[in-house]
């Protein structure tokens, strides 16, 4: 495990926290409603109880996005599909999140699949706008390519932080989360578009625009809230070179 | 042809709606974005719709425009996003012809034996990677700086270099293959 | 004359590849005049909507033969709409007021029961636009904070992706998604 210290220490610390308020009983209302709305999709209490622990534990490394765990486990139970579909797209995003990783991207990726469709009388559908195992294998590359770019960015000697040591970069962990989200989510965009993995420049290039486009329409937020800086897609530009993005996504490509 | 001829004029012009100053921009700059796009997308037809939308999503982006910056590296910036988008939703297929040999009072084995290198130059181009061809031909054809380039193509300048020297070290062995020709060292 | 230099030899390569298909773009400043005149005012929703429906688009070509039929339409109805969204001027491809990131999405859809627009700002749930006065221009602003925000209109069930106001477009789950950067300066293309 390539992860640094500050992270893994963050992540422990969510653990114990959720774990203890689990054992002493005194777990969170919402994680008992994701519980009862998990099992009532129809996965196992082992499975069940994984899922919502992961969830909140996403919860509080602020890796959910806008979304709250307890509407996660909602959208599994409203939509038809497969089991064991719903099922391997839970699992993803929970090992996402039990690794550390920043999941919002994937979890409004499965929100944007499930989608919202109505009948002639506008009642909503429990139809998925996209068959689950679509779903189901898009947010699994995305998944894959999110840990890819963190050991990348961890082979690159750039982590999540406070300490300081010799020969490391070391960021705030909602920047260092914002690079992978938006690295990962330019390279499995460019993906979708039929993008040619071998080609490293063309990946480079989805990389980079997308840091700097992001990076622009940020700055012109107040000073400090910008999560994504000049300096660090400068940083990202610097320190990864094309050919590093073609290993990284055809791992991807292949684990998934 | 367009009654004002110094280009700050033309722009300012086109700003205010006078589409003919836009025409007389894009006499000038035509060659050049499309030389760009051909030489980028390694396929005519592409080009041709690519150097077309640039002069229309430039005239509608023109408030954006700076002129402390250079025209020239504004629109090559525009046409090479283009392309890029272009690229990113098909995959690479060069469908350039070969052309017809040069004709004239050369030597007709001199004749030959240029074609042929040119020929392999285009070829090599289109194997080359695009991330090595597009500095390539922003350097060689449009004649752009070095920090012209980062600045159209959105790198660090160190890259840039690296990439023109590595890309042509891949063009020369793409061409020496079949080991007709001999260039220079570096 | 023999070439011993790379870089000649390139620069020759390619000028001459240039040269030789050159006739293509012949006339191309007059048809690029003859294009913006027809779009008036510049830089309207019609030119927005002129673009979607060029033929140079081979992407959008698939999307397109659903919704020919409409297409010429819809450029009527552009034209009209420039004389109705004065504020639409001088940007059309975000419209901020000065008091924030009022982000106005605008979609043609003449005889439309709904048309409503979802995207990573909504949690990809409906939002409805509105056609008060029964013209089929549907508009819906929305104040957005400063990022990247992916979306799409759907129109009576059909989704449509590919927003000509868009400073981008990604494919996703097979389909295209438009994305707007909020708070954008420069080029952004």
């Amino acid at each position: 495990m390539n992860r640094c210290i500050m992270k893994a220490y963050l992540i422990t610390f969510a653990w114990i926290s959720v774990l203890l308020l689990s054992e002493t009983g005194v777990a969170l209302a919402s994680q008992t409603d994701v519980l009862t709305t998990l099992r009532e999709v129809g996965l196992s209490s082992a499975t069940a109880v994984r899922i919502s622990t992961a969830l909140e534990l996403g919860l509080s490394l602020d890796h959910l996005g806008q979304y709250a765990p307890e509407e996660i486990a909602q959208w599994f139970k409203v939509k038809e599909g497969p089991l064991d579909d719903k099922e391997a797209i839970l699992l993803t995003i929970t090992q996402a999140l039990e690794d550390g990783l920043p999941a919002a991207m994937l979890i409004d990726k499965v929100k944007q699949g499930l989608g919202q469709i109505y009948d002639d009388k506008k009642n909503i559908i429990p139809q998925p706008r996209h068959p689950l195992p679509q779903i189901r294998h898009e947010i699994s590359v995305r998944a894959q390519l999110l840990a890819g770019v963190e050991g990348l960015l961890h082979g690159k000697n750039i982590f999540v932080s406070e300490e300081a040591r010799a020969g490391l970069t070391v960021l705030p962990l909602r920047r260092f989360d914002a690079l992978v989200t938006n690295i990962a989510d330019a390279l499995g965009d460019y993906l979708e578009g039929d993008g040619n993995p071998y080609d490293g420049f063309l990946l480079y290039q989805a990389m980079s625009t997308r840091l700097r486009n992001q990076s622009s329409a940020e700055s012109v937020i107040p000073a400090g809230e910008s999560i994504i800086p000049a300096e660090d897609v400068d940083l990202v530009l610097d320190r990864i070179e094309p050919g590093d993005l073609t290993p990284t996504v055809l791992k991807a490509l292949n684990q998934s | 042809m367009y009654r004002v001829q110094d280009e700050v004029s033309l722009l300012r012009a086109s700003l205010e709606g006078e589409t003919e100053a836009w025409g007389e921009i894009v006499v000038r700059y035509k060659e050049a974005v499309f030389g760009l796009c051909l030489g980028f997308l390694r396929n005519r037809a592409d080009a041709e719709d690519i150097t077309h939308d640039t002069f229309i999503r430039a005239y509608e982006n023109l408030r954006r425009y700076r002129l402390e910056k250079r025209f020239s590296t504004w629109i090559f910036t525009i046409a090479s996003n283009l392309c890029r988008n272009r690229l990113r939703h098909r995959r690479y297929h060069p469908v350039i012809s070969p052309s017809d040999p040069v004709s004239g009072g050369l030597d007709p084995a001199a004749v030959v034996a240029q074609e042929d290198r040119w020929t392999r130059v285009r070829e090599g181009l289109d194997v080359l990677p695009y991330g090595y061809r597009a500095p390539l031909i922003l350097r060689y054809y449009n004649d752009l700086s070095y920090r012209e380039i980062a600045e159209v193509l959105s790198l660090p300048e160190g890259t840039v270099k690296t990439r023109i020297h590595r890309g042509k070290v891949m063009l020369k062995q793409a061409i020496e293959k079949d080991g007709v020709i001999h260039y220079e060292r570096g | 004359m023999r070439e011993d230099n790379l870089e000649e030899t390139l620069k020759n390569v390619l000028q001459r590849e240039v040269s030789d298909e050159a006739f293509h773009i012949e006339g191309l400043e007059e048809r690029i005049v003859t294009e913006l005149a027809g779009q008036l005012p510049k830089s309207s929703p019609l030119e927005a909507l002129k673009r979607l429906l060029a033929p140079t688009r081979g992407a959008r070509l698939g999307q397109l033969a659903v919704i020919g039929a409409t297409a010429a339409v819809f450029l009527v109805l552009g034209a009209f709409l420039a004389g109705h969204l004065p504020f639409l001027e001088g940007n059309p491809r975000l419209a901020v007021t000065p008091s924030g990131n009022e982000v106005l999405f605008i979609m043609p859809a003449i005889g439309a029961q709904s048309v409503t627009v979802v995207g990573s700002f909504n949690d990809w749930e409906a939002t409805p636009l509105s056609d008060e006065n029964g013209d089929g221009i549907w508009t819906k602003s929305i104040s957005l904070p400063p990022g990247r925000y992916e979306y799409a209109f759907v129109i009576d069930g059909r989704w449509w992706g590919q927003d000509p106001l868009a400073d981008e477009y990604v494919r996703s789950f097979g389909e295209y998604n438009s994305v707007r950067y909020v708070g954008l300066a420069g080029d952004g293309a």
